[in-house]
């Protein structure tokens, strides 16, 4: 179990859940529960930012769309004052957009509300290392996003790599191969025969050419796929 | 006007729904007068004025009904002795306008036309007070009926005088008028009603096609979630199968099967759902780029089912990890490259008996035959990692 920046709840990781479906949350605390301390919960984007504030956990669970706004504002309202706090974002949205929005605010990772209660205490974990958590999903959207628009390659109008968004390097694509074929961090370190450690500093570094590359050029990627 | 009734069309008026005033004609003074900050009794007195000054009344009215077209210029309401006097004197002015205009009108039309003026406003339909539903009530008709009787008798009555084409013509334009100015309201409020009726209608097609649906697909998945409710497994699928079709239909409102798998993506993803429908297990499927069905893309789909029945089937797990990547390089030729992976129960590839066709022919064989290649890792108690590739 985690000790991650927390002084409080014995060392268990504090979480916030952020979602505007009552019956979800309480299906999230009640996996989550008993491995993490959730010590708030909220329902909208002024709840949410007003529990982050008071509670300013190690791991905010956010989902990506609340009926007030999107998850989005909540953390570039709060990660100017909070930096230490990070964001885990959990959505049944597949729309490249809204999660590669997320991802682009500063959240940590993406997974799908079909995950086990396991799994989500073990990303959590994750996030509140600071690491990097890549759901099967998002490392799919990654590798299209970072290979170009198939559609656009077919008409011959983005031939090759796009010269302005960073491309991924052989290990980092690898790395997101695996998780898109569902490894583990620990699975991924025995194929590729690297450390785990190694393994999460790819993904971090992949996370961290996500959140730089432009607005622009995941729009028009985005734009160009068919997933919207 | 109470002092009551008067704060409450003062809320109106601040809630920016409809005039304070009833329509008279079209509702053009109230809602001029209410963007003017008017009363609309001073808006009309001017019309009047207007009209009675060589008719820019009238234009005027004409072009302010134009600019402000797009107004709600409110919903009739019952009690019209108010709009009877207003049709009379506009009847009235009409006449007098007329005489001012070209002159020599025979003060005789007068009462006829009054009449039937006065006929018309009487007999003519008014909204009535429940649903905006329009009432003809018959004493107001019969009352109308011999009025106009009457009317038009006094004006045969007066035929000698009528015998002029000037003042037929006069009369007849004068009652046209009139009707126009009874009929009015009423044929704006056919108009918007019917349009409003459209929409109606099709808002409750709407909701009726998606209760059906509704009905048909998540009422049934969920009795059925509930009713086994004792197996996870069975439940999950159920539901993340609901869930799929419920998207689709949200997003796409185009049914599963009635489009034919045309490219690599769509056919893996019809692939694991049907697995997922029929061993009720959660098959997530990534798919990177894309591709045409070309021959061998069919192999590899079929091998690719073929990879995830066996998963489904023996693996004894719950998931079912799929991941497509088609890689172009630049321009053909393309690698396209599937993994089928569990973390099931595994097995010892050598002990698997010779007459288990599966791997052997249906995906092997198979993918050998399109020119490209399969790879079986199993670890036994870890799972089971089935890699296509094409060309080999």
């Amino acid at each position: 179990m985690s000790s991650a920046g927390s002084s409080r709840s014995a060392d268990r990781t504090t979480v916030v859940v952020i979602d505007d479906h009552m019956l979800f949350r309480r299906g999230v605390v009640s996996a989550i529960g008993d491995l993490v301390a959730v010590v708030g919960e909220a329902d909208d984007v002024g709840s949410g930012i007003a529990a982050i504030r008071e509670a300013v956990p190690d791991v905010v669970l956010l989902d990506v769309h609340l009926s007030s706004g999107s998850g989005r504002e909540i953390i570039e309202a709060v990660s100017v004052d909070l930096p230490r706090v990070r964001f885990l974002a959990l959505s049944v949205s597949d729309a490249p957009a809204d999660v590669l929005g997320l991802v682009r605010a500063g959240a940590r990772g993406y997974v799908t509300k079909r995950i086990d209660g396991a799994e989500l205490v073990d990303a959590i974990e994750q996030v509140a290392l600071g690491n990097a958590v890549f759901s099967p999903r998002l490392a799919g959207f990654v590798l299209d996003a970072f290979t170009g628009s198939p559609g656009a390659r077919a008409q011959g109008e983005d031939p090759g790599a796009d010269p302005d968004l960073e491309r991924l390097t052989a290990r980092e694509r690898e790395v997101m191969q695996h998780l898109a074929r569902g490894y583990a961090y620990k699975e991924i370190a025995e194929a590729l025969v690297i450390s785990v450690r190694t393994v999460e500093s790819h993904a971090s570094a992949v996370l961290r050419k996500l959140q730089l590359s432009s607005r622009n050029q995941l729009a028009h990627w985005v734009s160009q796929n068919r997933l919207v | 006007m109470g002092p009551s009734r008067r704060r409450l069309d003062l809320g109106r008026l601040r809630a920016g729904a409809i005039t304070d005033e009833r329509p008279l004609v079209l509702g053009v003074a109230g809602t001029t007068a209410r963007l003017l900050g008017a009363s609309p009794l001073v808006v009309r007195v001017a019309l009047a004025v207007l009209t009675l000054a060589a008719g820019w009344g009238v234009a005027l009215y004409l072009v302010l009904w134009w600019m402000l077209r797009g107004h709600d210029h409110g919903a009739e309401r019952p009690g019209t002795l108010r709009h009877n006097l207003g049709v009379i004197a506009a009847t009235a002015a009409q006449l007098v306008l007329v005489d001012s205009w070209i002159g020599g009108v025979d003060p005789a039309l007068l009462w006829p036309v009054g009449l039937v003026g006065f006929a018309l406003a009487l007999a003519r339909p008014v909204p009535s007070a429940n649903e905006g539903r329009w009432s003809v009530s018959v004493g107001r008709v019969v009352a109308g009926a011999v009025l106009m009787l009457a009317g038009l008798l006094s004006a045969v009555g007066a035929s000698q005088d009528l015998s002029s084409l000037l003042d037929t013509a006069v009369a007849a334009s004068v009652l046209v008028g009139g009707l126009g100015l009874v009929f009015a309201p009423w044929l704006r409020r056919v108009v918007t009603e019917a349009d409003a009726d459209r929409l109606r209608r099709a808002q409750a097609e709407a909701r009726a096609e998606m209760a059906t649906h509704l009905h048909d697909s998540v009422l049934q998945t969920l009795t059925l979630i509930q009713n086994r409710s004792c197996q996870p497994e069975v439940a999950a699928a159920l539901a993340h199968r609901q869930e799929r079709e419920l998207r689709q239909w949200l997003y796409d409102h185009v049914p599963e099967a009635a489009v034919p798998a045309s490219s690599l993506r769509s056919a893996i993803d019809t692939a694991a759902a049907e697995i997922e429908d029929q061993y009720l297990k959660v098959i997530e499927c990534i798919v990177v780029g894309d591709t045409t069905m070309t021959e061998p893309v069919q192999a590899l789909v079929a091998a690719t089912r073929e990879a995830i029945v066996n998963a489904a089937k023996f693996a004894q797990v719950g998931r079912v990890s799929v991941y497509a990547e088609v890689d172009r390089h630049g321009e053909l030729p393309l690698t396209v490259e599937v993994f089928v992976r569990d973390r099931g129960v595994g097995f010892v590839l050598d002990a698997v008996p010779p007459d288990r066709h599966g791997i052997a022919d249906s995906i092997c064989a198979r993918m050998e035959r399109a020119g490209g290649r399969a790879e079986i890792t199993s670890r036994v108690g870890s799972g089971t990692e089935v890699c296509l590739r094409w060309p080999a």
